[in-house]
């Protein structure tokens, strides 16, 4: 479909990911490449212009498939016209020997994913339905491009990739103005473009051809293996996937650089591209300001190694990932933040309250690629989705009093085997009730989020309103990516006041929040009541929604709604929101010498989970957000 | 009562950025797109919808869906099958693309009837086909489905639609300019389909008073007789029209200076912007501006002219960070 699309030996820098991608091409077995970087980084580019410099083809995965045309299924057509039964290829069939490419892989369809894992298992699609039973062979080098603010991929998923490389812009004045060049005059005239490149393509399609040829007879010593186990040990990584592809990965550099023996260097540069995606991670525990002066850290460090990395100086390999370093260090030792005060005081007080306490600090969540971040924390933004919103991804004979959508493809196939025996009046295909079937779809279906924060004087030390700012921060960041609708509810003097009715907008939210302003007693009750009526008023309307309440505070009510007893008053609204099954958390800031544990009672009238924010203890923030992250997922999944 | 002819493009009173957006758009589709974000009432709809009125009449080849132009580089299937082929003349048209869309209708799918009828798998088009080479159009874009999106992503980016569902595994040429008008108070787009608009406008109503009585003045004279008001503005369409077509033909001889690239370059460094797709925008634009002045050679006051629109949207922000950032002194940013 893509005549002259841009070519691969055009794209100006992006050396390890044109490396990576050629590794691929050496050598299949290697399992393919995650591309994971910011819009507009020649990602997709590089990988449409890959079949000009191999022999494969590339099979386009796109975000609209469904499961039947993946794995393939009967083809009504000839079953209807014909009565024969014809199994009709699927995508999977297609990329058979050949490159599947997904482009923004974070955002398929569940289902498809857990079907492109298991058929990257095993090498071969095994077909049950419709009356088909049907194996091929599947094996392909599977390409993904992603943009980690859309979304996180599934842990099981990231394993199937066999490289990883975190793609960046080029921020040399030369390079950019050189990609500026050639980009335009590609659009003036592709194909003349196309036609000047292709001399550079073919040096590089021969090269490749040549490396393939070879790849076979490249020896792996013991020496090599052992050092293969210990990179694969130090990183911490799951399973044995990693050492294999770890050779197979240095192999291809091996035969790249034109050697036909592996050495410590090519398993170092194959470490690199193997590795990040596999690490056990450190938990993150970065504050803000440790980020921004990273990052300055970071450009300056960039531009030394490249120039490094020109002298295959193999040092640098690890340190030319500034945002996975952060993550997990350097080769094993744990990344050391910089000490917080009061640091070590916390310590011994921490470990009296052990068990509840979920400490954190300050830190927006992670890019999405530590594992022990994602563990078992479902996809909350996904479910199956009742009404007839949402993208179409499997069919079901069942008709639900929700699903009424009727899928005239499913239908049509389930039909088709039985075509010859049927009575038909005029028309070609003869239906019966059985052969209907309905749609299922699946959409986004996040949870509506009432986030009711005390703004009481009481939060109002400076460190404490700071702790619970970032908190909330990180949920909301959460929240974007699970494309939850989030409102903000406030309390303080008297009166509760919503600072965001419900949107889908979380930088609204983070506006609204900055500029709170705090002070005052603490009524907890209106602020309790205020998202309780938000929440109701959007249930009318939307009858589908998951509604919770995110309340953070000390507990220390002394401003009543009803009666005269504030704590008594906010107790009874929490029993009103457990008993309209609106879920809660609550996030408790106490820290007085004397705890007064009121939080914890209102979490109990409102069944909510229930933790403690310590904010001198120094852990980082993500193992609340996480519990907070799955807790919301573990409740849509009942709800879907 | 329903009025049918649009408002006239020209007619809108103010609002030139967003005109200006517009425009550069008709020019050189490439510029990619616009995204007009606004409060209600301010023209955004009513300027989307008069484009209309400005499109030109192509050739495109016979009987094909997707309207492709017999010089396309990127022609559908069947087309590139034919020789020599037919061709009829086509009027270029806004697309517009409901909020409540369902996939199928967006990308196409099975054609039902055939399929019952005939036991036939036939594709049928969806809005992408018909936007192919057209102005696609979502009001309150916001406010789009977020599976719809994720489809609309893919065709913004590659200029093809591929489908792959109900049976029919199919692909097309899906090239169009991407139009979006939103309301900011209802919540943001993403990122990821904020970066495939090429420009953003920020609009507002009109203050002076002078503006609002004449715009108050226009429409009720528009309600009134649609048709005559028209008339009344047919010559400055025409003018419009013409302008645009010539800054057509003068864009592909825009001289570019071999410092401007530099220039883009270093303005895409200094505001940190995501990726390499916002320099080579701002430069495209730039020349689309140039052509429309109808001068021989893109100047860096052009390129400082098209920056806002180009990059204030695409600067990298830590996810929450608020505040456009762009610089007071661009000769600083830009003198070594």
């Amino acid at each position: 479909m893509i005549r002259n699309a841009y070519p691969f030996s055009a794209v100006v820098g992006q050396e390890q990911v044109k490396k990576a991608l050629i590794y691929n091409m050496i050598n299949p077995s290697i399992g393919g490449i995650l591309l994971c970087g910011q819009k507009g980084t020649a990602k997709s580019t590089l990988v449409r212009g890959l079949a000009e410099i191999c022999d494969q083809k590339t099979v386009e995965l796109p975000l609209n498939i469904t499961e039947d045309m993946l794995v393939g299924s009967i083809d009504f057509e000839k079953a209807v016209k014909d009565g024969t039964k014809v199994f009709s290829e699927g995508i999977l069939a297609k990329a058979d020997g050949n490159i599947l490419y997904a482009d923004e892989v974070n955002l398929l369809p569940d289902s498809i994913v857990s079907t492109l894992i298991c058929t990257a298992q095993y090498g071969e699609n095994h077909v049950e339905r419709e009356g088909i039973s049907f194996t091929h062979s599947s094996r392909f080098v599977l390409i993904g491009t992603m943009n980690p603010e859309e979304g996180r991929l599934r842990p099981q998923f990231l394993d199937r990739f066999g490289l990883y490389v975190n793609v960046n812009g080029e921020e040399d004045l030369d390079k950019r103005s050189e990609i500026i060049h050639r980009r335009m005059e590609y659009e003036k005239n592709p194909k003349k473009f196309c036609e000047k490149w292709q001399k550079e393509n073919k040096i590089i399609f021969d090269k490749i051809k040549n490396a393939k040829e070879r790849i076979l007879s490249v020896t792996v010593d013991a020496n090599i293996r052992t050092l293969a186990a210990q990179y694969a040990l130090t990183s911490g990584s799951q399973g044995n996937r990693c050492e294999i592809i770890l050779i197979h990965t240095a192999k291809a550099v091996a035969v790249w650089g034109g050697r036909d023996y592996i050495t410590a260097n090519d398993l170092k540069e194959a470490a690199f591209y193997v590795l990040p995606h596999r690490k056990k991670q450190e938990e993150e525990t970065e504050s803000p300001e440790n980020n921004s002066s990273n990052q300055n850290d970071n450009k300056k460090e960039n531009s030394a190694q490249k120039k490094q990395n020109q002298e295959e100086n193999p040092k640098s390999q690890d340190r030319e990932l500034p945002s996975l370093k952060e993550q997990h260090g350097n080769d094993g030792e744990s990344f050391e933040t910089p000490p917080l005060e009061n640091d070590t005081e916390t310590l011994a007080e921490e470990q009296q309250v052990k068990g509840e306490v979920i400490s954190l600090i300050s830190a927006l969540p992670a890019l999405p690629k530590d594992r022990v971040f994602r563990q078992g924390s479902g996809r909350r933004a996904k479910t199956k989705s009742g009404s007839n919103k949402g993208r179409y991804a499997a069919y079901t004979p069942l008709l639900s009093p929700k699903s009424r959508d009727l899928a005239i493809d499913a239908t049509l196939r389930a039909a088709a085997p039985y075509q010859k025996s049927r009575n038909h009046n005029q028309s070609a295909v003869a239906l019966t009730n059985s052969d209907l079937r309905y749609k299922v779809r699946e959409s986004h279906v996040g949870a509506t989020i009432v986030f009711v924060v005390d703004a009481s004087g009481s939060m109002g030390a400076k460190k404490r309103m700071k702790v619970t700012k970032e908190t909330i921060l990180s949920m909301l960041m959460d929240s974007y990516q699970k494309r939850d609708k989030i409102g903000l509810v406030s309390f303080r003097n008297k009166k509760a006041q919503t600072l965001l009715e419900i949107t889908n907008s979380v930088e609204l939210a983070q506006k609204q929040l900055q500029n709170m302003s705090t002070g005052g007693k603490t009524p907890l009750a209106s602020g309790l009541y205020q998202a309780w009526q938000l929440l109701k008023a959007r249930k009318l309307k939307d009858p589908e929604i998951l509604p919770m309440i995110v309340l953070v505070t000390d507990g220390r009510a002394n401003s009543p709604l009803l009666s005269n007893d504030p704590i008594d008053d906010a107790l009874k609204m929490a029993q009103c929101i457990h008993n309209d099954g609106i879920h809660g958390v609550v996030i408790d800031t106490e820290k007085e010498f004397v705890s007064l544990h009121i939080a914890k009672q209102i979490a109990q009238s409102m069944g909510a989970d229930y933790y403690k924010v310590d904010e001198l203890h120094k852990e980082s923030l993500q193992s609340i957000v996480h519990s907070y992250s799955q807790l919301i997922g573990s409740k849509e999944s009942i709800y879907g | 009562m329903y009025i049918r002819e649009n408002y006239p493009f020209t007619a809108i009173v103010g609002q030139n950025e967003m005109k200006e957006a517009l425009i550069l758009n008709l020019i050189n589709p490439a510029v990619g797109g616009v995204l007009i974000r606004g409060e209600k009432g301010t023209a955004k709809s009513t300027a989307v919808r008069a484009l209309t009125d400005l499109l030109d009449e192509i050739e495109v080849i016979d009987g094909c869906h997707f309207h492709c132009q017999p010089d396309s580089p990127n022609l559908c299937e069947e087309c590139m099958k034919k020789i020599n082929p037919k061709t009829v003349p086509y009027k270029r048209c806004v697309v517009e693309l409901p909020i409540s869309s369902t996939e199928d209708r967006v990308v196409g799918s099975l054609d039902m009837e055939k399929a019952i009828k005939n036991g036939e798998k036939v594709f049928e088009p969806g809005l992408l086909a018909q936007a192919n080479g057209n102005i696609l159009y979502v009001d309150e874009i916001n406010l789009l489905d977020d599976h719809i999106v994720d489809v609309l992503l893919d065709s913004a980016a590659m200029g093809v639609n591929t489908v792959e569902r109900e049976g029919i595994s199919y692909s097309h040429p899906s090239k169009f300019v991407l139009v979006g008008t939103m309301n900011p108070e209802e919540g943001d787009l993403r990122p990821q389909l904020l970066d495939r608009f090429g420009l953003v406008v920020e609009i507002h109503g009109e203050q002076e008073i002078k503006d609002r009585s004449e715009l108050i003045r226009r429409r009720l004279e528009y309600e009134k007789n649609s048709e005559d008001f028209c008339a009344i503005w047919q010559s400055e369409q025409d003018k419009l029209k013409k302008k645009i077509a010539e800054a057509q033909e003068k864009l592909p001889f825009v001289e570019i200076p071999e410092k401007l690239y530099r220039d883009a370059a270093k303005i895409g460094i200094a505001l940190q912007v995501d990726g390499h797709r916002a320099d080579i925008t701002l430069l495209k634009t730039a020349c689309t501006l140039a052509a429309f002045e109808g001068v021989k050679t893109v100047t860096r006051e052009h390129l400082i002219h098209c920056a806002p629109m180009v990059l204030t949207h695409r600067m990298r922000r830590m996810p929450f960070e608020t505040a456009d950032g762009l610089p007071e002194n661009w000769e600083s940013v830009l003198d070594d």
